[in-house]
């Protein structure tokens, strides 16, 4: 095997080289694929959810939410019966009798 | 670059089960794939293809065995290396041939006229072994050990099997009026 040889095979083998258009191929490929079952992924959601659960009971997490939760639930309360109109509740507490009203003959009939 | 992108795309498939970069490692392969087939079967496209997806099929479903010890490109050619060699076994075993008949089995009659059939019949004259170490060595860009780890051949038996190739290609070649 000399050079010249070596040089005509690869001229030969570059000559016929030739590149393959997609032409659907690859969406077939992905038609059959099968649906893989996605060990990594719930391997690491399970890490996560466990890592998760001991950094809440480490740090003490339902006291965090507590203590952060419980003073904007005081305060919208302190904030709604302060700013409560009475003379508002009027026409509801009035359509809510008549509805009862009509209700209670009804049942009676 | 191109391989870490790689790394990337096979990382999202792995971890997330991301089809969508399964489809752009197979636009990006499927070319190198299906021409090596296209060498392997003489010129045989229906089976070129057939094979071809299941390379790819095989990959997906395997993917999580990709070590990154070789590039995916290797890799995907090791997957596509085996499943030809699969197939001519099944053959053999339904059609009880010998090895000397496999090659002339797997031969299909050629629709291409021109270079694109001499390319068919000088890779006829070569053992299967001979044709799949040229095939990556010429037309995959392969160097000799990534052929080794293709193949699972030591590279010494790659080179062995690339100095008979080229021999026999050349002698095909001078004979038909190529020099």
């Amino acid at each position: 095997m000399n050079n010249t040889d070596d040089q005509l095979i690869n001229k030969f083998m570059q000559a016929n080289k030739r590149e393959i258009a997609d032409n659907g191929f690859s969406r077939r490929v992905m038609r059959r694929l099968p649906i893989q079952t996605k060990v990594f992924a719930d391997i690491l959601t399970f890490i996560c959810i466990v890592v998760s659960g001991i950094l809440f009971y480490v740090f003490d997490g339902a006291s965090l939410i507590y203590e952060s939760v419980m003073p904007v639930i005081r305060h919208s309360t302190d904030t709604f019966i302060e700013n409560l109109n009475f003379q508002t509740l009027i026409p509801i507490v009035i359509v809510i009798t008549y509805l009862g009203i009509q209700k209670a003959i009804a049942l009676s009939e | 670059m191109s391989q870490l992108n790689d790394i990337a795309l096979v990382a999202q498939v792995a971890v997330f089960g991301n089809k969508r970069a399964f489809d752009t490692l197979v636009k990006k392969y499927q070319s190198s794939v299906r021409r090596f087939f296209l060498h392997q079967t003489l010129g045989d496209e229906e089976l070129s293809d057939d094979l071809a997806q299941e390379t790819f099929i095989k990959a997906y479903t395997h993917i999580g065995n990709f070590k990154n010890l070789s590039n995916f490109a290797t890799w995907l050619f090791r997957i596509a290396y085996n499943v030809f060699y699969d197939y001519i076994r099944t053959r053999k075993e339904t059609a009880g041939l010998e090895d000397w008949e496999i090659d002339a089995d797997c031969r299909t009659e050629q629709k291409n006229i021109g270079t694109e059939m001499d390319i068919y019949r000088g890779l006829s004259l070569l053992k299967e072994a001979e044709r799949t170490c040229i095939t990556l060595y010429y037309m995959e860009d392969l160097a000799i050990d990534k052929i080794a780890t293709v193949t699972g051949m030591p590279s010494g038996t790659v080179k062995s099997h690339i100095s008979r190739g080229k021999e026999k290609l050349a002698n095909f070649l001078k004979q038909n009026g190529y020099e």
